[in-house]
């Protein structure tokens, strides 16, 4: 393997997918290839309906691609089985949902700490693990909190703390700030790419938010189900350094 | 996680006390209303139950159950007595009579005469009179089953039994009986007296089987021997309640409402307990997208479920047992709560869990973890 292959942490080649059936059939992605790299924020930006959460979907191996195969950090996700996919998601993907699917009846601890309770880690580990996350993330003392007594911004930040807090070599995010407002996006987006974003790790985020573009290294446009182009983000000085601040330059 | 489980399931507080309410309610509907079924039947059999010394009964064969009496030949008791494995015999007299009340109005009574010196069969609870003067002349113990209306007789009461004079020296208050005629107790000879004239006057024989025998062994001898109807007192007390049972309807109208509670339960729980499960379908898709085995999801649904189940039926049954605790007048209520009855309600409260666990569960299973992306 060369330098370029050990870098490599999602290879997605000829990906196909449709939904329905006959004359309602609808072929959602029509044969999609894309890598993401270890240490980078991979941005699938696109208008409602070209197929992006559906790509990220097949990534995280909730859906499974008619055609094509998906790579992820040499391991090959569309051939696993479901319990497999189940145990990998367990122990390499964190995600970040667009409406944050926080258990309303948990306390903010408890629902940032349920990646490590499903990993079978003892409650009081989990916990200690969890705060020290959520310190991180901004919410200091808010542990034994409900969800609902919290800004959406908050909840995001407890969604991100939940994400994180089982050190995912895979971040998938899909549309972290369409429930915020800009500044409180922006400050998400930071919080992403300072804890999220190691060397031997990767986030990909769906998200159709021009303001957040400059959180990405690289924004894939999706456009009818293929990814029309992959160019580098609009990053600015001040993002560059949190890059560096997160891989402790 | 299974803490997690029932944090998720305790936190909803409306839905959760509906849950243990509605289970809660078809326990206590099941076992309340058993209790009164099974105190009614009891009922039934009171005086046989109220005989605990006799171990067999002795009858007319064509008997079927206590209310039931035709009268077998005097000297059936001295046969009985000659029964290998009997120990003692006494003969009882059982028959209906018509007493005049101070009020100057009629009532019917249940006429018990017993032998003069075992006074086997007598009642033992007294609340006034002397209950020793049984022998004297015309003597007779009045017990008015805590029935109101006859509480007027009182110990001194000087009164007619099928135009007979007698005289109450003693009140009693046993259990009330299911017929409700308040008892008349005397002297086997002096029942006779009171009793309209037939040829056969003996309606039972008590008898105790030697130990180291057994009652339904002897009971069977007795039959082979003197050609008599002969059953030990749990066979007959239960003979008694199923011809109750099947005679009356008191079995399939408390039976319907005990269905009646069993549904509720069923359509409360499960109900609800499936709307929570609908309610939180993106929550379990989004713990099964983060990794959550099938397992372990089939567990936290049923444990779920399993502590509703538990807490609905502790609940249920301890309601029932105030219930029972709380009746002023325990003559009136006829309440029996059994430990068979309890178990009934905890296995109907564990087919309620199971069925609305099971469902859940599917419905669980079922869930695509893709589904937290929409």
């Amino acid at each position: 393997m060369d330098s370029q292959t050990n870098k490599a942490a999602l290879q997605i080649r000829g990906v196909r997918k449709s939904f329905g059936e006959g004359a309602a059939r609808m072929e959602v992605l029509r044969g999609v290839d894309l890598e993401a790299e270890t240490g980078e924020i991979l941005l699938l930006v696109g208008p409602s309906g070209c197929g992006k959460t559906t790509l990220l979907t097949i990534v995280a191996g909730l859906l499974d691609a008619e055609e094509g195969s998906v790579t992820l950090w040499n391991q090959r996700i569309d051939r696993m089985k479901r319990e497999e996919k189940t145990a990998f998601r367990r122990e390499n993907i964190g995600f970040v949902f667009q409406q944050f699917n926080l258990v309303p009846t948990l306390t903010v601890l408890e629902n940032a700490s349920v990646p490590l309770l499903i990993r079978g880690l003892p409650r009081k580990q989990a916990f200690e693990r969890t705060a020290a996350m959520l310190d991180r993330v901004g919410l200091k003392g808010r542990y034994e909190d409900r969800p609902s007594k919290l800004s959406g911004g908050q909840q995001q930040r407890i969604a991100i703390a939940r994400a994180l807090v089982g050190e995912p070599r895979l971040l998938i995010c899909d549309e972290p700030t369409a429930s915020l407002d800009g500044e409180t996006g922006a400050k998400v987006m930071e919080i992403i790419r300072l804890n999220a974003l190691k060397e031997d790790r990767c986030v990909i985020v769906v998200t159709h938010d021009s303001r957040v573009f400059k959180f990405g290294d690289r924004i894939a446009n999706v456009r009818d189900g293929v990814i029309e182009s992959v160019v580098p983000a609009p990053q600015t000085s001040s993002v560059r350094s949190l890059s560096l601040v997160a891989q402790g330059q | 996680m299974y803490r997690i489980a029932l944090r998720m399931l305790m936190g909803d507080t409306t839905k959760y006390i509906a849950l243990v309410f509605g289970l809660a309610f078809s326990t206590m509907l099941i076992v309340q209303q058993g209790s009164v079924f099974t105190g009614l039947m009891g009922r039934t059999a009171a005086k046989i139950d109220s005989i605990p010394q006799a171990d067999i009964w002795v009858m007319d064969p064509a008997t079927r159950y206590f209310d039931e009496r035709k009268p077998i030949e005097d000297t059936a008791v001295l046969r009985v007595r000659g029964v290998p494995g009997v120990e003692w015999a006494e003969r009882v007299f059982f028959g209906m009579g018509t007493a005049r009340l101070p009020d100057k109005t009629f009532a019917s009574v249940l006429i018990v005469g017993v032998d003069r010196h075992s006074q086997l069969g007598l009642a033992d609870r007294f609340e006034a009179g002397r209950p020793e003067a049984i022998t004297e002349p015309d003597a007779i113990f009045w017990d008015h089953l805590n029935l109101p209306i006859y509480q007027q007789v009182k110990a001194g009461t000087t009164m007619e039994i099928n135009d007979r004079r007698a005289k109450v020296v003693a009140i009693a208050s046993s259990p009330r009986t299911i017929m409700s005629n308040p008892t008349v107790y005397t002297t086997y000879e002096r029942a006779l007296d009171f009793a309209p004239g037939e040829r056969k006057r003996l309606t039972y024989v008590l008898a105790k089987v030697k130990p180291g025998f057994d009652p339904q062994q002897v009971a069977a001898e007795i039959r082979r021997v003197t050609g008599l109807g002969a059953k030990s007192s749990p066979e007959f007390f239960w003979d008694t309640v199923k011809f109750f049972l099947k005679s009356t309807g008191i079995g399939i109208n408390f039976g319907l409402t005990v269905l009646l509670g069993f549904i509720v339960g069923v359509a409360v729980a499960g109900q609800t307990f499936y709307t929570f499960i609908v309610e939180n379908t993106k929550n379990f898709a989004a713990l099964k997208a983060m990794g959550l085995s099938n397992w372990t999801l089939t567990g936290m649904v049923l444990l779920q479920a399993a502590v509703v189940g538990v807490l609905g039926w502790g609940l249920g049954t301890g309601a029932a047992t105030l219930f029972g605790l709380n009746i002023t007048d325990r003559s009136v209520v006829a309440y029996h709560m059994t430990p068979q009855l309890m178990a009934a309600s905890f296995a109907a409260n564990v087919f309620t869990v199971l069925l609305a666990g099971g469902v859940s569960v599917r419905r669980v299973l079922g869930i695509e973890p893709a589904i937290v992306f929409r």
